[in-house]
């Protein structure tokens, strides 16, 4: 949970309601008021916050927090009014079972407040005016709007509103391989607000051609956390918000809600029919390229209607390998970058609010004889993704059979346990298997989840999987995941190993 | 001589490859999109099937029985996935 406070912050009342048996680690974190900023001398400092807007995003980054890291409890207070030398300004406590998971996530929240919350301050100088700054974009307040984006707010379309409406976009990126790299680069340099990216696979050597964003120091590193990392350390100003998990069917929906803006950097039909399906249901502007060897096609589909749908042209999702890919048949790095960047062109028109031709029409790019060809948006009358009517599609499908693949360790004998191959799916760090097999008197394989690629796991058809993890978060995402990609013999234990010692030692 | 008429073709992504060509012109007994579509597969070994293509006409998209006119330009755009 998250407040905001007038009165001063008492960090041994915070910490007291923290109090959990099951934590091993308890995080803090105390911002406190200095007595100097930037070679000036500082008497006093004074926080106010937009109260409405600091609570919602603050909820969102602890929401994330708990998404990101295996935590039972975060907590964080901010204050506002008059601070004196030495007060606490701003609290963060997070409870875990483990050290490690204690740490980052402090750490995440901390970072995240100071960049992300409505919140200004402003330092009472010994011998100096004084002036309000806005802890969110202190960075970037070093160099003002004007000296960042002089450069394209001169044009005529966009100027300081389009900036503003820049700066206010949500947009998602979904792939951060080719087509992202570029894409990615030019949004956040264009000054976009926040970007969500969204991607499951690791940097491999044979990226490195077109994805321009990783180097060979990158090889075998998850791409949405580090596409994350390096936009943060390049453009400190913007927002970027990792999301580690391939998109599927089950997140789908929840993932695009939270953006105004949808740009498929992905390179499969599965995703690309997806993307555009919820995107139609869910009226948000999608903007998407595919791209073979030297030349693409660049399409959209915009929360007004306009635009081609995927599903209107083709009814059914072509089969993956019916035509090639980047990976069988080759493709220059320059044409995705080049797709890539015209995707990000479209998303600033999308949200600065200027017109697009691809709201009639989609784009055939050929750089090899550098043609350009523009066909006019089919409409299909009976399309199942355009007629509300007719939207039947179920992106959340894992929902309704969740029981099935749940298994509650309370409803299982040691007989009912003897017919799953157990998988402790907990990191290093948080001890794995030991405790398990003591409890359960039974073997238990070992496989971290950061080690686990679900596109290429190798699973045995011959048998059952039981996952489990601390608490049973992260063994049901594994699930969803794996089952979206046709396993049916996987399980997630509910609970995890806390609902095992509940039932063996309490 | 009845219905032989001369048409532009353009081809995309993986028919330029299998075709090795970007266009051409060429003069056919094709009624319609799916004849050509059919004339053309067997003469160049074209491997996806008519289902999974999309034709245009001009800077419209065609129904595949749409009458093929003398001096069309016609374009065979397949499904594209790389990224």
């Amino acid at each position: 949970m998250f407040s905001l406070t007038d009165q001063s912050i008492d960090p041994a009342l915070l910490r007291e309601r923290l109090k959990d048996v099951r934590a091993g680690a308890l995080a803090t974190f105390e911002g406190r008021v200095r007595n100097h900023n930037d070679g000036q001398a500082v008497t006093a400092l004074e926080y106010e916050a937009y109260n409405a807007l600091a609570v919602k995003e603050s909820a969102r980054i602890l929401q994330e927090a708990r998404e990101q890291f295996d935590i039972y409890e975060v907590h964080c207070v901010h204050r506002t009014g008059t601070l004196l030398l030495g007060d606490v300004a701003v609290w963060v406590g997070v409870i875990a079972a483990h050290r490690d998971a204690a740490f980052s996530a402090c750490r995440y929240v901390i970072d995240e407040i100071k960049a992300r919350l409505p919140i200004w301050k402003k330092e009472q100088y010994a011998h100096m005016e004084s002036s309000w700054v806005n802890c969110a974009h202190q960075r970037e307040a070093q160099y003002s709007r004007e000296e960042l984006y002089s450069r394209q707010m001169m044009l005529p379309q966009m100027g300081i509103s389009g900036q503003e409406r820049l700066k206010a976009g949500r947009v998602l990126l979904v792939g951060a391989g080719g087509l992202g790299s570029s894409a990615l680069l030019y949004l956040a340099g264009a000054g976009v607000g926040t970007i969500g990216i969204c991607d499951g696979d690791r940097v491999d050597v044979s990226n490195l051609h077109r994805q321009i964003l990783y180097g060979v120091n990158d090889i075998g590193a998850k791409k949405a956390a580090l596409a994350s990392e390096k936009i943060k350390a390049q453009y400190p100003f913007i927002t970027t918000v990792c999301h580690p998990l391939a998109i599927f069917a089950g997140n789908a929906e929840e993932l695009v809600k939270q953006y105004d803006v949808i740009v498929d950097c992905s390179d499969n039909f599965e995703t690309k029919f997806l993307l555009s399906d919820v995107c139609r249901k869910l009226r948000k502007t999608l903007i998407q390229a595919s791209v073979y060897q030297f030349e693409g096609q660049l399409s959209a589909s915009f929360a007004d209607g306009s635009g081609q749908c995927l599903r209107c042209l083709w009814k059914e999702t072509p089969e993956a390998g019916c035509v090639g890919t980047c990976t069988d048949r080759g493709v220059v790095g320059a044409t995705v970058g080049a797709f890539g960047s015209l995707q990000a062109s479209e998303v600033i028109k999308a949200l600065c609010g200027i017109n697009s031709e691809l709201g009639e029409n989609i784009v055939l790019f050929d750089l090899l004889g550098l043609s350009l060809r523009k066909i006019k948006v089919k409409r299909d009358q009976n399309c199942s993704a355009c007629d509300e009517d007719r939207q039947t599609m179920d992106f959340s499908p894992m929902q309704e059979t969740l029981h099935d693949w749940k298994l509650d360790i309370l409803e299982m004998s040691s007989s009912d346990l003897a017919g799953y191959e157990l998988v402790d799916i907990r990191e290093s760090n948080e001890d794995p298997g030991q405790i398990l097999r003591s409890l359960l008197r039974t073997d238990v394989v070992q496989m971290p989840l950061s080690t686990v690629d679900v596109e290429s796991t190798q699973l045995s058809v011959q048998k059952q999987y039981l996952f489990i993890c601390q608490r049973g978060v992260r063994s049901d995402n594994l699930v969803v995941a794996l089952r979206s990609r046709g396993f049916d013999n996987v399980y997630s234990l509910a609970g995890g190993v806390e609902a095992v010692r509940r039932k063996y030692i309490a | 001589m009845d219905s032989t008429k001369t048409v532009s073709i353009q081809y995309y992504a993986v028919f330029r490859e299998q075709r090795g060509l970007s266009s051409e012109s060429r003069v056919t007994c094709a009624r319609t999109l799916r004849e050509l579509y059919a004339e053309l597969k067997s003469a160049h070994g074209f491997s996806l099937p008519q289902e999974r293509v999309q034709v245009a006409v001009g800077d419209e998209f065609a129904d595949w029985d749409a009458e093929l006119l003398e001096n069309s330009a016609v374009v065979f755009i397949p499904p594209v996935a790389g990224g």
